[in-house]
């Protein structure tokens, strides 16, 4: 789950686990993407992704934002 | 920006995502839309239960329990073997799909959705090799000459996204993102070619390149998300050289094989080996230095 506000993200949350990755494993990229702030392509390829949950959540929640 | 109609569902390991542009003016059009994308999405599931490693009940897996008999199969999974065996050929086993026990012996045995164990518990010889499987077109069978434990993760993810392309390109402008192995068709909502990013193989938040597509498909294989996912058949070592192979191509489900099978065989006959095959491609080496085949463009 992300939360915009003001067009910035304020948190991003895993909120169900949907990988055999645990979530830990996972939490550590979020500080990542709010410093990063950009969803500046369209997609990104890369070796399949877990954290890819994480970057739509944050595509979308930046979509819905605008 | 108009970001499109969104849908993703975790299916296969991974998060598909599934984007269309425009189609939303009228109730019909949106209702077809839904359709395509309903439609679309169901073949990720489909592709899973036939040719999924980690479910015992998945067709390849039944067909893993038969050695010695020609086992009449479905035509998706006689199409996902076949090409997988012609890429294995065309590659000289740098791409193999019965590297599965191998896997297993890596530690890819759990099934990503329960975190269970789900090795299929066939002891196979350190020497087969796609060699050991054949196939009969005429009685769409196929035969384990050995017992093996075969690994269609490089082609069924493609697979499925192609299928999945299919049913979308009626609407023109979308996306479809498999975890990384993505389809472009058409236009972004901004009416240019999509901007496709190439992941950092050492910094998740970086982009090595950002390439322009149309109508093709971009798939990366690398040594990051799950180390050492890639099993080298030649020395039966994970290979190392290369960190990252990311190939274009028509089709996904050739981008994702051909990018596993190039980062297996390293830079220099990675390359080689695309430029025979007529498709784009970049390799990373873990040293961080780029090789790309003839004609390779990005931003």
């Amino acid at each position: 789950m992300v939360e915009i506000k003001d067009g910035r993200i304020i948190s991003a949350v895993i909120s169900q686990c949907l990988t055999r990755y645990s979530c830990s494993w996972i939490a550590p990229l979020v500080p990542q993407i709010t410093a990063r702030q950009s969803a500046d392509v369209d997609v990104v390829s890369g070796a399949t992704q877990s954290s890819n949950a994480l970057y739509y959540a944050v595509l979308q929640a930046l979509a819905q934002a605008k | 920006m108009d970001a499109g109609y969104v849908r993703s569902v975790a299916s296969m390991g991974t998060m598909v995502t599934v984007r269309v542009i425009g189609h939303g003016t009228s109730q019909r059009a949106r209702r077809e839309r839904t359709h395509a994308v309903d439609r679309a999405i169901a073949w990720f599931a489909r592709v899973e239960a036939v040719c999924s490693r980690f479910d015992a009940q998945s067709e390849l897996r039944r067909l893993s329990t038969r050695i010695g008999d020609a086992v009449p199969v479905s035509a998706m999974l006689f199409e996902a073997v076949q090409f997988a065996l012609a890429v294995a050929d065309v590659t000289q086993g740098a791409f193999d799909p019965t590297v599965g026990h191998r896997m297993e012996a890596h530690g890819f045995n759990r099934a990503y959705q329960t975190g269970e164990v789900a090795a299929s518990g066939i002891e196979a010889a350190d020497d087969v090799s796609y060699r050991d499987v054949t196939l009969d077109a005429a009685a769409r069978s196929i035969t384990l000459h050995r017992p093996l434990v075969l690994d269609l993760g490089a082609v069924a993810k493609g697979l499925a996204v192609d299928m999945a392309s299919r049913e979308l390109a009626p609407l023109a402008d979308f996306l479809i993102d498999a975890g990384g192995d993505v389809f472009v068709g058409g236009h972004n909502a901004d009416g240019a070619a999509w901007s496709v990013g190439i992941r950092h193989p050492r910094d998740a938040t970086q982009l090595l390149e950002t390439v322009r597509l149309s109508d093709a498909a971009m798939c990366t294989s690398g040594d990051y998300e799950r180390p050492g996912h890639i099993v080298q058949v030649t020395t039966r070592e994970t290979a190392r050289a290369v960190a990252s192979a990311t190939v274009v191509a028509p089709s996904a489900m050739v981008a994702d094989a051909l990018a596993t099978a190039a980062f297996v065989l390293g830079p220099i006959d990675g390359i080689s080996m695309l430029e025979d095959h007529d498709v784009q491609g970049m390799l990373v080496t873990t040293t961080l230095d780029r090789f790309t085949t003839r004609g390779w463009a990005h931003d």
